[in-house]
């Protein structure tokens, strides 16, 4: 049986954390959620992530420095960061540091689906 | 301003160059210089320079000097005024968070139930009232932005063709013919440029609302004596005059999700920046905001 696309989702917010999750899962992805980088490090070592959703503002470390990390052990990791704040320099900064996208929260849950389906064909 | 291919702009202070491959008309450098002078009682003056040049050698340079003449003494007042600011934008924050996780269950749910369920209406109620909690959240946090009094010189017409750059595509599907008017490109104003950002997305946005599929939309800029004047121009359903003394008043709206925030903000936005925003309007034909801002003498 082909592996299913595995999405890793680091969000401080519990619920916030489990809406994606679970709405993810629906569509057929297999599904990890992290509460901090660290945990997300671990997490990754572990289930070898394609894609990761990352919160920007995350505790220990800041959502930028964990997508960095990912993909210093994963070149092809997708990362798509979210974040409440849409300003331009953050936006900016993150697609310098690899993002494949930025979403401003709140989004529609079918943007994001839409953002990861050509995330991880591209 | 043109002076040909491959200008260079230098920094006055440091002699930094900047080689700019675009050739726009006019380069600001972003930022500015704060000059402390310790010895007149700390004063601070923000300069901002840029210095044209062209192969032939120099052809102008234009200084901004700003003071903003304010001492130790009275900093208390301004700084506790941003503290609440700030209280205010994290919890506009930590208010966005539940609301998204709120939404996005509605919308699981709502994905799991059949177009002749009940529920899936009641659901779908939901999240259109969770939508226009996350709309008072958003004009809220703009709100709380307002008391930040940082400014920066900014470059109107550039900045208004960063606004419409965020409309295009909205403009595009509505088929709406749009144009800049700017007689005179060298506008400049000592402004907070989120905020005076914020005004014409407000404007724009209730522009773009106002006319019909086809219809058009100017955005003219002009100097004028002293003044700086910027207007845009619909040619939408107009404002009836039942409504027309309302439309600043804070939770005043006529749509159907609006906050009736937006104009409220708009207008202490301008007024914080010494301007006056006013309109007028035809029922049927369209309306034409102005905003209108007295220019200093760092902004000729």
């Amino acid at each position: 049986m082909e592996r299913k696309n595995r999405i890793l989702v680091v969000d401080d917010q519990i619920w916030v954390r489990r809406m994606l999750q679970e709405a993810l899962q629906v569509q057929g992805y297999e599904v990890f959620g992290a509460s901090s980088g660290f945990e997300a490090l671990q997490l990754a070592a572990e289930k070898k992530p394609d894609l990761a959703v990352i919160d920007m503002a995350i505790p220990g470390m800041d959502g930028l420095t964990l997508l960095s990390k990912l993909r210093e052990i994963n070149l092809n990791l997708r990362g798509i960061m979210i974040s409440g704040d849409g300003e331009k320099k953050a936006v900016k900064r993150a697609l310098e540091v690899g993002a494949f996208a930025y979403l401003v929260k709140p989004f529609d849950i079918s943007s994001l689906e839409n953002l990861i389906r050509r995330a991880l064909t591209s | 301003m043109s002076f040909g291919d491959s200008n260079v702009y230098e920094d006055f202070f440091t002699s930094r160059s900047y080689k700019v491959s675009e050739d726009p008309d006019v380069f600001v450098k972003e930022g500015a210089h704060t000059v402390v002078l310790e010895n007149k009682g700390c004063h601070t003056f923000n300069v901002n320079t840029i210095v044209v040049k062209n192969k032939k050698g120099v052809s102008g340079v234009i200084v901004y000097c700003e003071g903003e003449g304010k001492s130790e003494d009275n900093k208390g007042a301004s700084e506790s005024l941003s503290v609440i600011g700030e209280l205010a934008a994290s919890a506009v924050h930590e208010i966005k968070n539940p609301l998204f996780s709120i939404r996005g269950f509605l919308q699981i749910l709502n994905n799991t139930l059949s177009e002749s369920d009940k529920r899936k209406e009641y659901v779908k109620i939901m999240i259109s009232e969770v939508d226009r909690l996350e709309s008072l959240v958003k004009d809220f946090l703009m709100l709380a932005k307002t008391q930040n009094d940082s400014k920066e010189l900014v470059w109107v017409c550039e900045l208004v063709r960063e606004v419409v750059e965020l409309y295009k595509n909205s403009f595009e599907k509505k088929k709406i013919q749009f144009r800049l008017q700017a007689k005179d490109e060298s506008v400049f104003l000592w402004a907070n440029k989120d905020q005076l950002e914020q005004v014409f997305i407000n404007l724009l946005q209730n522009a773009l609302e106002a006319v019909e599929e086809g219809g058009s939309i100017d955005v003219i800029v002009s100097k004028k004596e002293e003044k700086v004047m910027i207007q845009v121009k619909d040619s939408g359903r107009g404002i009836s005059p039942e409504v027309r003394d309302k439309i600043f008043t804070p939770f005043f709206t006529t749509k159907k999700n609006g906050t009736g925030l937006g104009l409220f903000i708009s207008k202490r936005i301008v007024e914080n920046h010494e301007g006056k925003i006013y309109f007028s309007s035809d029922e049927g034909k369209g309306t034409i905001f102005s905003v209108e801002f007295p220019m200093r003498e760092t902004d000729r």
